[in-house]
């Protein structure tokens, strides 16, 4: 396909996706302009907006660093959100038990090491059931966000109850070991978010290691016979994943709210995932479709309360529209893979 | 062109970019046998689609009768007695062969089906034509010939006057050849009029009356086979004259051996190949060709349980993975190069990189893109891989291409005394590819590796093959070594091997 007709393409689809949208506003009763206005406003409006709006793409950077190295690998990791909720887990528990006795520079980065671990440990659960007994991860991956929502649920309740709240949430980690915001609203951890999507996708297009990911996720059985051990790549690439993942529950615990809130996440997981799809391997396309989703994230609290009908929800289903449209034109280019 | 005749007339077809044919003209005379030949990407699959209707040609006709035709469609096709036989069968294999001759064009009375009428019509079609196939059997249970045998019935069946048959002989053994293109002949005398589209060209000698030869989207000559030969066609199609090997023109070490097969329980699969030695495995697809391979690449260990075994330069693989098998002085090229071989999406480069030792080296160290680019173009130029472009993906590069970046990485990779495991080496590949392949294995051999080639094609062990063991139904036959007087093999011999008729192979202790 010429550029030409490429970008002739891609200005119709926007089209397109905006009339559906403005659509769908419509149908609802209120004006697609002011809502688009609130949007807007909500997300870039001021430099406190925007750096809400960068709260908001951390946690959902770091998942889509996640899914995009397990899916050069060929696994198709649904498991950031629960690897997060695990590595939120650790931070907290670490924090927890050793916060008040062992030293802050001790405490800080043996947490993020134990989360980024326990993180991995639950990547490669997955994982080991892949390459040992043939368990599809779409699967497991699944199945293991459920059982890592419940242990999260769990853990709150009965080991680490704040009991001074009614609320489901931990105790909250001693002062010393708050990171503070960056920036307004901002954690220390986005700049890191974009660093480590810059350093996986260097790692992934100039190293070794990198070619023997993409190679083994285009295509195991060849890279199996000129003497790739592919499963052991994929296991990495999947403990790696899991250790990015675990990273945005850090962010969480340590960044931010200092305490685990039970259902705190709004499905960073996933949205991540809807990311790394629409990415498809490009960085600064990464990094775009995080801050449109980020900006969505922090637009839709401002639709319950500026806009006459449209409710948060709205997000939820502009997030949806341009997936579909882009897998009509993933699927127009006859289906290339990431 | 006279009543009955059909054909094409100055065909071109524009796909996006691509120009898949150019001008191609030819007939098909009413009654007779007529070669459509050319290398890989010539034109011959779009000419024939396009006759059949599947495909709409971007400029030019289809000539019915003599007179150009519009709006040329299958429907069409099959109301004048067109019927094509594909090169992959379309049969269902889990119903009866009386049914898939059946499908497509039963008639039904209210909706019940007369069988004994279709059977008795089937009948008189098979003991007209000679095409005898078992009715009753699923067709999956069928050998290959006569699964080939019920595409053409159903083509007949059908009312087809008219076959355009694609590449029918490539998956027959050589004793089935024969025997297809005698039915060819039965049926040319009786009226009716084939097209067969093959690359074999000897089997064009013997049974065409006509060839068009396509060269670059284009014909270029369309011959009475009687004032032509084999030489002739060949030039015409490469556009150069061929030197093809024809024997190996050393002796290989005997004392050095480098692939042992052993049978521990039965002694009968067992043989070795010595430095600078080249031993072929002949045979039918799908007779333990998958299995002998894997059980050197440690990636199908079926024949393992069995008792067979390998030693490579003397050392026994029982142990090993496919990792560290890799690491020994082997090369291999894989029978399905774009499935085991390549990985379509990557570049040629990172696919030339992909066997190198250097992939052990350090896992997070940076791939020096640079020299590694250079000593990538070096090899290409080398293995006249075109077009000469590293960036390239190898989804884009033609098949004969994709074959000679898999041969430049794998010889790349070992020393002269290595061993080489090529299986099809040159499937799919065009003559002048096959030429360069061949001349490629013949040079590492006698410098001194030894070759295992596996190989459907008759005539690529023959050229370059000391000796020739035959694979059937996972035994081993053979060997089989040339006659001293004229260096040739015995091809009959070889071809009952094939299909199980020789005698089974005496002990080896």
């Amino acid at each position: 396909m010429t550029s030409v007709k490429k970008y002739q393409e891609s200005f119709f689809l926007t089209i397109g996706t905006l009339a559906v949208l403005s659509a769908i506003v419509l149908g609802i009763g209120d004006s697609p302009i002011s809502v688009a206005s609130v949007l807007l406003n909500s997300a870039f409006g001021s430099l406190e907006n925007f750096s809400y709006t960068l709260f908001y793409s951390t946690p959902i950077l770091l998942t889509a660093c996640s899914v995009r190295l397990a899916l050069a690998a060929g696994l198709f990791n649904i498991g950031a959100e629960g690897q997060m909720l695990i590595g939120a887990l650790a931070s907290v528990a670490f924090g927890l038990w050793f916060g008040p006795t062992l030293p802050v520079f001790v405490v800080i980065p043996s947490a993020i090491v134990f989360a980024m671990a326990a993180a991995a440990f639950w990547a490669g659960i997955a994982g080991w059931l892949r390459v040992r007994h043939g368990i599809h991860e779409v699967i497991s991956t699944i199945l293991l966000n459920f059982v890592a929502l419940a242990l999260v649920n769990w853990s709150v309740l009965e080991i680490f109850k704040n009991p001074e709240n009614q609320s489901l949430e931990t105790t909250w980690i001693a002062e010393g070991l708050r990171f503070g915001p960056l920036w307004k609203h901002a954690t220390v951890f986005a700049p890191l978010a974009i660093g480590l999507a810059v350093l996986v996708h260097a790692v992934l297009t100039t190293t070794w290691f990198g070619l023997r990911v993409r190679s083994t996720g285009h295509n195991p059985r060849a890279s199996e016979l000129a003497g790739i051990a592919a499963t052991k790549i994929r296991l990495k690439s999947l403990l790696i994943a899991g250790a990015i993942a675990g990273l945005a529950g850090v962010n969480e615990v340590f960044g931010h709210a200092y305490r685990l809130i039970d259902g705190f996440s709004p499905g960073y997981g996933f949205i991540g995932l809807s990311v790394a799809l629409i990415a498809r391997g490009s960085l600064p396309m990464l990094i775009a479709a995080t801050l449109l989703f980020g900006a969505l994230q922090k637009g839709a609290l401002d639709l319950d309360l500026e806009t006459e009908r449209v409710t948060r929800d709205l997000a939820a289903v502009i997030q949806a529209v341009i997936l579909l449209v882009l897998a009509l034109q993933t699927r127009k280019k006859g289906g290339a893979s990431s | 062109m006279s009543s009955g005749d059909i054909g094409l007339q100055n065909i071109s077809k524009v796909f996006g970019n691509v120009c898949a044919n150019k001008s191609v003209s030819f007939t098909l005379r009413s009654g007779t046998i007529h070669g459509l030949v050319g290398e890989n990407g010539a034109g011959k699959s779009t000419s024939m689609k396009i006759l059949f209707g599947m495909i709409t040609p971007t400029s030019g006709h289809v000539m019915i009768d003599g007179r150009p035709v519009d709006n040329w469609n299958v429907r069409k096709a099959a109301a004048t007695g067109l019927g094509m036989v594909q090169q992959h069968f379309h049969l269902s294999d889990v119903e009866t062969a009386h049914d898939n001759i059946v499908l497509g064009s039963e008639s039904a009375l209210l909706g019940i089906r007369n069988r004994k009428a279709e059977r008795r019509k089937i009948e008189t079609l098979m003991r007209n034509t000679g095409l005898y196939v078992p009715l009753d059997q699923k067709t999956g249970a069928l050998p290959i010939g006569q699964k080939s045998r019920c595409e053409i019935l159903k083509a007949l069946y059908s009312g087809a006057r008219r076959l355009i048959l694609d590449e029918p002989t490539s998956v027959l053994t050589p004793y089935e050849v024969n025997d297809f293109l005698n039915i060819l002949k039965t049926l040319r005398s009786q009226g009716h009029s084939i097209l067969i589209v093959t690359h074999k060209l000897g089997e064009i000698m013997q049974v065409c009356d006509e060839v068009t030869v396509l060269r670059a989207g284009s014909t270029v000559a369309q011959l009475q086979t009687l004032n032509t030969s084999v030489d002739e066609i060949t030039r015409l199609m490469v556009g150069r004259t061929l030197t093809l090997p024809t024997k190996p023109n050393h002796q290989p070490n005997s004392a050095a051996n480098v692939l042992e097969i052993y049978d521990s329980k039965a002694h009968r699969f067992a043989f070795t190949v010595s430095s600078g030695e080249v031993v072929g495995i002949a045979g039918v697809e799908g007779n333990g060709q998958d299995e002998l391979v894997g059980l050197i690449t440690r990636q199908n260990l079926k024949f393992e349980h069995q008792g067979i075994g390998v030693k490579l330069f003397g050392n026994e693989l029982r142990e090993c993975d496919t990792r560290t098998v890799r690491s020994r002085d082997l090369a291999i090229v894989p029978a399905d190069r774009t499935h085991d071989g390549l990985v379509l999406e990557l570049s040629a480069a990172e696919n030339l990189l992909l066997g190198k030792k250097q992939c052990g080296a350090s896992d997070f160290s940076r791939i020096p893109v640079q020299t590694l680019e250079t000593s990538c173009l070096n090899q290409m130029r080398e293995f006249d891989v075109r077009p000469t472009e590293p960036g390239l993906p190898v989804g884009a590069f033609s098949g004969g291409n994709q074959q000679k970046l898999i041969l430049a990485r794998e010889l790349a990779g070992i020393t002269r005394n290595g061993f080489i495991l090529a299986a099809h080496p040159t499937r799919g590949v065009d003559l002048g590819a096959i030429e360069f392949i061949h001349r490629q294995l013949l040079d590492r051999a006698e410098s001194g590796a030894g070759i295992l080639l596996i190989s459907s094609e008759l005539s690529e062990l023959f050229a370059l093959c000391h000796k020739i063991y035959v694979l059937y139904k996972n035994e081993l036959r053979g060997p089989f070594f040339r006659d001293p007087r004229n260096f040739s093999f015995d091809s009959e011999v070889i071809g009952q091997a094939m299909t199980g008729l020789s005698q089974k192979r005496a002990q080896v202790s």
